[in-house]
Parts: structure tokens; sequence; C-alpha cells
């Protein structure tokens, strides 16, 4: 699993939060490495005013830690893809020190760099880092995410 | 309450509709209000047929709130500068309103921040503590 | 310090934080869930923890008598000498 259509198949998040462009790397249940451009186009730069400064499209922090949340959802399902029968889904539901260096801009590719510490009782702890280029954006002291079972969506299939 | 003007930052969404603050001692008191709306453009890829307001934008209301609060006038907002631990503890669904309680507390070139969000019906929804700095210094 | 109480005391500084409170706020003996307002899942990162500080795997049937201090340092040192 690798291109952006590989992940648009085992996320379910969908446009505007499908937040992952492509998995570089990936050591099943160890690490993952991932990367997430930020473009001009993006739809949180749409509302800006004419004559905006540079500092006004600094790319929101809320989607930078969920393009690093979705890349340990990736690396903890390592891959699969979902079935007609999975009534789970995965949730973000705390983090530790998760700390920023700096700012990303249009023109900037997020790299994000997760390892996966531990699952215990159907709960992941992920750790890691987040770069562009050869900069350190944030560090990421602990990532929490756990598998909760969902309810059908109105449709009745499951999310 | 107040309704911020234009976001004038890039974000996902505005997600802060009414805020307000008071003094308390040393400390703000900052009190945001924002409405889970289903038809929201992110909500509709979150999840498709399932709409659920991302936790992440909780942490966004946090961020507006502080820009609302103690922003610059035409200068840059607080930045955040670490996320000591946030928690999700309840969904918020569609048709429900997020109230995030702010203590926000001056520290060395910014502030310190503990919020609790709740749900219309009380529950605590998210429990964060975050640290911001000065919107001058975020690059450095 | 013994290394049996300096060990107690890193459990300590650890645990503090994982609760949201100062080291010297932890007692031996207080509650987690009572008297530091943890929930299901501060008990889970607290073994989670232990396994990334310690390399020692506790098991998840004993998470219900992780209630306090004493009983984690107690199931550490159970833990690792079996290991």
């Amino acid at each position: 699993m690798r291109e952006h259509c590989d992940v648009r198949t085992v996320l379910p998040q969908r446009f505007p939060l499908l937040l992952v462009d492509r998995v570089l790397e990936l050591e099943p249940g160890r690490r993952i490495s991932t990367v997430k451009a930020v473009t001009g186009t993006d739809a949180c730069f749409a509302e800006l005013p004419e004559g905006a400064e540079g500092w006004r499209y600094s790319y929101p922090y809320s989607l930078i830690i969920e393009s690093f949340g979705q890349s340990a959802a990736l690396l903890w399902l390592d891959g699969r893809l979902p079935t007609p029968e999975d009534d789970q889904v995965l949730m973000f539901v705390g983090a530790t020190n998760f700390c920023f260096d700096g700012t990303a801009h249009p023109g900037d590719v997020l790299r994000h760099e997760v390892r996966m510490d531990s699952v215990i009782a159907d709960t992941a702890f992920a750790s890691g880092e987040i770069w562009v280029g050869d900069r350190r954006l944030a560090t990421v002291a602990t990532l929490v995410a756990t598998r909760r079972p969902v309810r059908p969506a109105p449709t009745g299939q499951p999310a | 309450m107040r309704t911020p003007g234009v976001v004038d930052v890039a974000a996902p969404l505005r997600a802060v509709e009414q805020w307000c603050c008071e003094p308390d001692g040393n400390s703000v008191r900052l009190t945001a209000r924002v409405g889970v709306h289903g038809d929201d453009p992110n909500l509709r890829g979150h999840f498709p047929g399932l709409p659920i307001f991302p936790g992440i934008f909780v942490i966004e209301s946090l961020c507006q709130a502080m820009a609302q609060a103690f922003g610059r006038d035409g200068g840059q907002p607080p930045v955040l500068r670490n996320l000591r631990s946030v928690r999700f503890l309840a969904p918020l669904l569609d048709g429900d309103e997020l109230t995030l309680r702010i203590t926000v507390t001056p520290a060395t070139g910014g502030w310190s921040t503990k919020s609790e969000g709740t749900r219309l019906d009380g529950t605590v929804a998210a429990r964060i503590r975050a640290d911001f700095i000065a919107g001058q210094a975020a690059d450095a | 310090m013994n290394q049996e109480e300096q060990q107690l005391e890193d459990l300590r500084a650890m645990v503090a934080e994982v609760l949201e409170v100062e080291p010297e706020e932890l007692s031996d003996t207080g509650d987690f869930m009572e008297d530091y307002e943890a929930d299901s899942l501060r008990a889970i990162e607290i073994l989670a923890r232990i396994d990334k500080m310690y390399k020692v795997e506790i098991p998840q049937a004993e998470l219900p008598e992780l209630r306090n201090l004493k009983a984690v340092h107690a199931a550490l040192i159970r833990h690792s000498v079996r290991d």
C-alpha cells in the first residue's frame, strides 16, 4: 500500500479531511513514513482575503495533527482493507506533548515518521516526528487511538 | 457573548461562533461556543454518512478562541507551541454544540491554557492542556 | 536510596505525568480512579509507558488490580523477575 489511491481504500475519511498523500515506508506493526503536501489550493486557504500576508498561510496545526494521526491509523491498520463485516472505527482519543517547532506553508511537504510503541486493550500508542525537508516541524511524545464499535450509517452500511 | 469577525488566517472551518472572556485574578476565563453542523463541507468527509465533529476541531476552537481574545489587531494571533495533553472523551454529533471553557494564565513568552469542552447534555467531550506563544516568535 | 526505592520514585514521576499531577501529590496508596480522577484510558496508558520504559509487559488481565502506585510497582517487580 503506497499511493493515494491505496490510502483511500484503507481510510474512511474523505475530502477535505483525508490528509495522507502517500506512504513512503511501512514496517508492519513498527513504523511508517508518510507524506502530505501543503498546497495553496487546500480548502483551508480558500477564504483568505486579498493581500493576506505570508504568515496567514500557516497550515493549521489542527490539520497537521490530523494528518499525523491518520498516518498512525495506517500503521495500525497495516494496510488492511476494510471488509463489509467491519463494525469498528479507529478514533483519535488523545495525545501528550505534541510540540511544534515551526510552521508549514504552501509548497511544503509534511513528512510524518510514526512509530508504534504498543497496542494494549484495543488501544494503540504511537510517537514520532514531523519534518519538512530537513527541518523538524514537530515532535509527538504520544498519540493514542482506539478501536470502537460504530453504529451503522443511515444507509445501513458501516462507516 | 461576542461574534468573531471573518476568519482571516488559514483555517479548516469557523470553529468559534461566539466567545466571551472575563478576568479571574491572574488568569482569564475564556468561553467559546461552536455548533456541529452536519452539512459543513468538512463533515461530509468525516465521515460519509456519519458526521462526527473531529477531535482536532476542538483543538482548532481553542486556537481560534485564543486568537479572538489575545490576537493583536491586524497582527499575528497566539501560536500553539505545545499540546501538553488532550483527551477526547465523548463524540460530538450533528446538531450538538461544543462549549469550551478555557482558563488562560500568562507564561513566559505567551500563555498556558487548560480547557474543558462540553456537549449540550453537559457531558465532557474533551480536556486540553496547551501552551501558546505570542505570534511573532512562531518561526524562531 | 536502594534500587527498588529509586524504581518506585521513577515510577511515581511517570505515573504522575500520566495522571497530570505533581509527583509529590501522588501517594503510594491513593486510588487512581477515586483520588486522581483517572479513567480506564489512563490505566492503559500507564501499562503502555511501563512497556516502553522498562520493556516489561504487564498482562491486560491485571488492569483492574492496578489501582494505585504501590500495586503498579508490585506488578512491575513481579513481571520483571519472570522475564
